[in-house]
């Protein structure tokens, strides 16, 4: 329903039933009251707590809206982006870009010596920040639909957070952005074929057909999505230093180093 | 007493899921595999063992092995292999005219089916889509019908006794039905019917003709006591009530009809008009509601049309879901027995004078 519409809401169908009936139905009335918009900003609130903090306090940081912004939209365009029945995916993007705008604005203090440690900071934040981001879009009871969005959404949130170590770890010595991207996608791959493997043996054990090239073309999909709505956040990370310089202490990446250059010798620069 | 002729169509008269059991290994001898998309295993019609049939489906070559003889060899059943056109992705394969054979106690039986398998993934499943019933000319009271038996077949094969009884005027006989589309051409196979302003009692006797298991109905009348039954509809061409002394068949009732005193419960009712049929079955109907006829007074029943077009609407989160309904003058819910995928219900949402809204209904 759009957001402003509310009242008392008078509904008719029509269908031709021939000679059994008429076509126009009797008028329904439907009591729509508003939903609460509050709930509904309370993650884009809490963001905005973030960006007050000390390390935050300057113009760069507020170019986070920006990916956010654009994924946290999804679920309110008016356009079919998912087939019907699927929907409930546009309230996990949008409850995991709340979760990584969180991230990016707290690397500073998810940062650890160790990088495990760091993993688990870094999953307990999105965890934390998502899960408030998906409650507050939950204005209704609990239904299937929820728990099935709740479970992709704690799947997502390891899953990022298990890539972005991982990816961190194998780029720690020679920080690229285009290293970390194909680091990040092969990840990415790899986690969700570790966490879909079981299921498909377990299938197959049982007598089910289901085929390695269909399984495997549905992960790598499965994996360009989940990379697709990572790619805002990881392109600010590129573009802005701000961010960059954050995104490579939290992967506890080393800067790559410029290219060692003897000193000429002394007889050189005399001649 | 009406001796039943098996008899094979060309439509489906039930269908039913045959359960399976998967085989991991390899029967003792099978046709060269085309693939590694091999789906083997033994399909249970029923508890008796000695109907179980083992199969193997290729779905990569489109063909299906069923081991007719039950000897547990796939290569020595020539008309035991069938083929399909293989589209992709093949989870999905009807296989067309199979005759299975299942031995029971009063003699061979017999029947005609399609079998449809799909994998998506979790567990190949088997529909049974049967092809073939027994049926026979019976006069009533001086009218003729069509008497029949719809056996089913994916779990008591060779046992009338669990299959649905076709009972229809003789003209309509070469009307194609089927017993699952609430069309109520079928009706559960009951010792105990009342049809036509009059009680039977009904039995279904089953004897062997040169081994061949061979059905028949016997229709005896009862005196059993009556009350009335005022229904409010108009349409109505056949109306089923279940769940009193008789399974009561009313074709055509208007106004008050008599049936056996007794408590029944919501019945199935099928309208029609200029060729238009909608039908309403009480397995989706609210439970509990009945219908309790006493030789007193006349009971009200209120079903048929004419139908309505309505919704319900309830709130989902911040969406409001519309359920699309088609309700008759008691507020039961009517599916048009032919709809129109490619016209679907309509709605509209006004605040006011204003129109905020509007689309069509999705199917399912």
């Amino acid at each position: 329903m759009p957001l402003t519409a509310s009242g008392n809401l008078t509904i008719v169908t029509s269908s031709d039933l021939g000679p059994l009936g008429p076509r126009k139905g009797l008028p329904v009335s439907y009591d729509w009251t508003l939903s609460s918009l509050a709930p509904l900003l309370v993650p884009w609130l809490v963001v905005l707590g973030l960006l007050a903090l000390k390390r935050n306090r300057c113009a760069a940081a507020w170019w986070i809206w920006l990916p956010a912004g654009c994924l946290a939209a999804l679920p309110q365009a008016p356009l079919e982006i998912l087939p019907p029945g699927t929907n409930f995916f546009l309230d996990v993007i949008a409850a995991l870009a709340a979760g990584l705008a969180a991230v990016w604005l707290l690397s500073d203090f998810l940062r650890r010596r160790h990088a495990f440690i760091s993993f688990l900071c870094v999953l307990l934040a999105l965890a934390g920040f998502s899960a408030l981001a998906f409650v507050s879009q939950q204005s209704g009871s609990l239904t299937p639909e929820t728990l099935q969005a709740g479970i992709v959404l704690a799947m997502g949130v390891l899953v990022s957070s298990a890539a972005l170590s991982l990816g961190g770890l194998v780029c720690r010595r020679r920080y690229r952005p285009a290293g970390i991207y194909v680091w990040l996608f092969v990840w990415l791959a790899v986690i969700w074929l570790a966490i879909a493997a079981p299921f498909v043996l377990v299938i197959r054990a049982s007598g089910g057909a289901i085929g390695w090239n269909e399984f495997i073309v549905f992960v790598l999909a499965v994996a360009m999505g989940h990379f697709a709505m990572l790619l805002p956040f990881l392109i600010l990370s590129s573009a802005s230093p701000f961010f960059r310089e954050r995104f490579k202490a939290l992967l506890h990446a080393k800067a790559e180093t410029p290219p060692f250059i003897a000193p000429l010798p002394d007889a050189f620069l005399k001649a | 007493m009406a001796s039943l002729e098996y008899q094979e169509s060309d439509y489906v008269v039930i269908n039913r899921r045959v359960s399976m059991t998967m085989q991991p290994t390899p029967f003792k001898k099978e046709p060269v595999a085309v693939s590694d998309k091999i789906v083997r295993g033994i399909l249970n019609f029923g508890d008796d063992d000695s109907h179980a049939v083992p199969f193997l489906w290729q779905r990569n070559a489109g063909k299906l092995y069923l081991d007719l003889n039950r000897n547990r060899d796939l290569t020595d059943d020539p008309s035991g292999v069938f083929s399909t056109r293989v589209t992709y992705p093949d989870y999905f394969q009807i296989f067309t005219n199979i005759h299975l054979a299942f031995q029971t106690a009063s003699g061979r039986y017999q029947a005609l089916a399609n079998m449809e398998f799909w994998d998506y993934g979790s567990k190949p499943n088997c529909i049974l889509m049967v092809r073939s019933f027994w049926q026979g000319k019976v006069a009533l009271q001086g009218r003729d019908w069509q008497a029949g038996i719809v056996q089913n077949d994916s779990d008591h094969p060779g046992s009338f006794e669990n299959g649905r009884l076709l009972l229809r005027p003789w003209e309509t006989r070469n009307r194609p039905f089927n017993a699952d589309d609430g069309t109520l051409a079928t009706v559960p196979l009951t010792r105990k019917i009342f049809v036509d302003g009059h009680a039977y009692k009904l039995d279904c006797v089953v004897s062997s003709q040169n081994g061949e298991a061979r059905p028949a109905l016997q229709f005896t009348e009862q005196s059993v006591p009556l009350g009335a039954l005022n229904i409010t509809g108009q349409f109505i061409h056949r109306l089923v009530l279940t769940g009193g002394p008789y399974l009561v068949v009313l074709d055509g009732p208007a106004g008050v009809v008599k049936v056996p005193i007794g408590s029944y419960i919501q019945p199935d009712v099928l309208l029609e008009q200029n060729g238009v049929e909608t039908f309403c079955q009480a397995s989706q109907q609210q439970a509990g509601r009945q219908i309790s006829v006493d030789g007193k007074t006349t009971a009200v029943l209120q079903v048929g049309g004419q139908l309505k077009n309505s919704v319900i609407a309830s709130r989902h989160g911040r969406d409001l879901r519309l359920d699309y309904r088609l309700l008759g003058v008691g507020g039961e819910t009517y599916q048009l027995a032919f709809q129109n995928r490619s016209k679907p219900p309509q709605f509209e949402i006004y605040k006011g004078a204003e129109k905020i809204a509007s689309g069509t209904f999705e199917f399912g």
